[in-house]
């Protein structure tokens, strides 16, 4: 089975999981949750399976890369990113509500990945610009920082939502802070691994390219997003605010930067 | 345990009033952080420009420099929000000295951005160029960002240039063989490739573009007599003998018909114009097709009368782009940025172990999700840490 057919069934594996959570939502049958968490968690090891296909194919192609190169690759593991940090991070109940949001963001992902026109999925040879040991690491810490922070932001959604009056005692509210601290961790790995690699291929760690000064965009929001909440003593709804303006931050560095003239247009 | 830190906290948030307590205040770092993060956003909004942007004259030129959004990562608002933010840092870094408590690892994250800012500053001494090498052509001048030039004191030699391509036609590799010679002497060879810089002399070397230069072919031509060898690129003129007659130079192969270099003239003379194809190895492809000239008289290289033409070699000439930069501020960034993520890290992962937080979690809330990590524990240690007003 190609790599392709794989993606495309993890889709809607995913969308179907989807389904069974909000079913089990409005009905309030543990069952049905169950079922789809059995389902995501299925959907996801196929996901990863269906990554390393790529890989294994483009060796036999005979341009053997690891698949992080374009686009589609990208928006593929930047979805298998977000479920395996919700995955990771969330346990019981708070799990269950932030999968419902995050399941349909990477099926959507994946669709886009797979159907639209104007995302390239053939399996390409790299340019001299990306032939580096730099690309992988780079590429992996910036979508795990990505998917971080988009879970801390579901997290925070649901602070601001719950008007808990102390939120972070809230389950919740546990994930959220480590999101936002496991993802600053990671986007800072990427942002200077892609420093390392920019002195390395051109000369200079920083230029203010639309991509770079995007990044630096997203890491200030979330160094604010932590030292608010050391002001204020804990989570409050202004530090959830906060993250989610992160959010529009963060999807605006992956897709709203192709938009800018930049360095980084091919991902 | 947890009413006593949230009280050090209140406590230490207290006292700061008037500007040093305002500068050294987190509500200040997180506002800086907000304005920082608008200037960028209109930084990449705009094509931003190198160096100094105003128009006009005088006290023109100074507000449209302060207004414009082209220089933004150079501009007053940008280096002062950032030089604020230092000295917020700083004071901030200061206080927490007198804690005592926990206080290295938080003087050693924020001292790295210091560093990394400190390291960014040094960027004006550094030495940012361009030089363009014909292939075999020796170069000793930099062309700098600014538009001037300057002389590195020794000279660098492209021996080779090659442009690798994938069977579909996506570059796969630009490569550069240089030679670097001081004295009159080759004092090292280095191959740059893209994401594969040499080194000479502290200066680094960086395989940036390259042009191709249009092709070119060395033509003989014979009237019998006389033997003239001409280098000649497309849409060159050659001058023959007889007056009458122009030879254009059309179009130049490396490799045409699988029948190797060739090149296509225009021979215009009184009794009109005509083509002839002058293949280098006629003789070759002669001696495969014997009727050729009967059936293409197009290819003779004696079709003309009275002369006789060659083609000796054909090629095409590059040019390769090199970027010339040192950046003394590199090393300071570097350790600067590794600190970072190091004590980033260390913040992290350490309050786990701490006995404080071992002792208050146990007798805390019994909830699953609290048992595993207690965040507000950690809120309140950094608090102590941070000892900022807020």
């Amino acid at each position: 089975m190609s790599s392709g057919t794989i993606i495309g069934i993890v889709t809607f594996v995913y969308l179907g999981t989807f389904s069974l959570m909000l079913v089990g939502q409005i009905l309030d049958k543990k069952g049905f949750q169950n079922a789809a968490l059995f389902g995501a968690g299925g959907g996801f090891l196929l996901h990863g399976a269906g990554i390393l296909s790529r890989w294994y194919e483009s060796y036999s192609l005979g341009v053997g890369h690891v698949p992080l190169s374009n686009f589609y690759e990208s928006l593929v593991f930047f979805s298998w990113a977000i479920v395996l940090i919700a995955f990771l991070s969330i346990r019981g109940e708070a799990r269950n509500r932030v999968l419902t949001f995050i399941m349909p963001a990477a099926a959507l992902m994946l669709g886009y990945a797979s159907f639209s026109t104007g995302v390239e999925s053939d399996i390409q040879p790299l340019v001299p610009a990306l032939k580096s040991n730099w690309l992988a690491i780079h590429v992996i810490t910036c979508f795990l920082g990505y998917s971080s922070f988009v879970v801390a932001s579901v997290s925070g959604f649901f602070l601001l939502r719950n008007g808990h009056a102390s939120p972070e005692a809230h389950p919740t509210g546990t994930v959220f802070y480590r999101c936002v601290m496991i993802g600053f961790i990671f986007f800072t790995v990427g942002i200077l691994t892609g420093s390392v690699w920019a002195q390395v291929a051109w000369g200079r760690y920083w230029g203010w390219d639309p991509k770079e000064t995007w990044a630096l965009i997203t890491w200030l929001i979330y160094a604010a997003v932590l030292h608010e909440r050391i002001r204020k003593g804990r989570a409050t709804k202004g530090v959830a605010v906060i993250a989610l303006i992160g959010l529009v931050s963060v999807l605006f560095t992956y897709f709203g930067v192709n938009y800018l003239p930049g360095l980084h247009s091919y991902l | 345990m947890k009413q006593a830190s949230s009280t050090d906290y209140k406590k230490t948030a207290n006292n700061g009033n008037g500007l040093p307590g305002r500068l050294s205040s987190l509500k200040l770092a997180i506002t800086l952080l907000f304005f920082i993060t608008a200037l960028c956003l209109v930084g990449t909004v705009f094509p931003q420009r190198d160096g100094y942007v105003s128009y006009g004259h005088g006290l023109v030129s100074w507000i449209s420099s302060l207004l414009s959004p082209y220089g933004i990562f150079h501009s007053i608002w940008f280096m002062g929000a950032g030089l604020l933010l230092c000295i917020n840092l700083i004071l901030c870094m200061w206080k927490r000295a007198h804690l005592k408590r926990r206080s290295l690892l938080m003087l050693l994250l924020h001292g790295s951005i210091l560093l990394v800012i400190a390291g960014y500053g040094l960027g004006f001494m550094s030495l940012d160029g361009f030089m363009e090498i014909p292939e075999g052509s020796t170069v000793s001048r930099v062309m700098l960002k600014n538009g001037s030039s300057q002389d590195l004191g020794f000279s660098v030699r492209c021996d080779r240039f090659a442009a690798d391509y994938y069977p579909n036609g996506m570059p796969k590799e630009y490569i550069s063989d240089l030679s670097f010679i001081r004295d009159g002497q080759v004092a090292s060879r280095a191959q740059v490739k893209v994401n594969h810089p040499a080194s000479f002399s502290g200066i680094n070397f960086y395989q940036e573009s390259f042009n191709q230069s249009p092709a070119s072919a060395i033509i003989t031509v014979s009237d019998g007599q006389k033997k003239m060898v001409l280098k000649a690129s497309e849409g060159d003129i050659l001058p023959l003998p007889s007056g009458d007659t122009r030879v254009r130079v059309v179009k130049i192969w490396s490799n045409l018909m699988h029948a190797g270099p060739a090149v296509k003239l225009l021979i215009e003379g009184p009794s009109g114009g005509r083509y002839l194809w002058v293949f280098r190895d006629i003789d070759a492809i002669k001696s495969r097709v014997p009727d050729l000239f009967e059936r293409m008289p197009q290819f003779d290289p004696s079709g003309f009368r009275p002369y006789t033409f060659s083609c000796e070699q054909t090629g095409t000439s590059y040019t390769t782009g090199i970027g010339v930069k040192h950046d003394p501020g590199t090393p300071l960034v570097g350790a600067g940025g590794l600190l970072f993520l190091i004590s980033l890290l260390l913040v992290f992962l350490l309050p786990r172990t701490s006995p404080g937080v071992q002792s208050s979690s146990s007798g805390g809330n019994p909830s699953p999700a609290l048992v595993e990590r207690s965040a507000s524990d950690t809120v309140h240690k950094k608090a102590q840490a941070t000892g900022c007003d807020s």
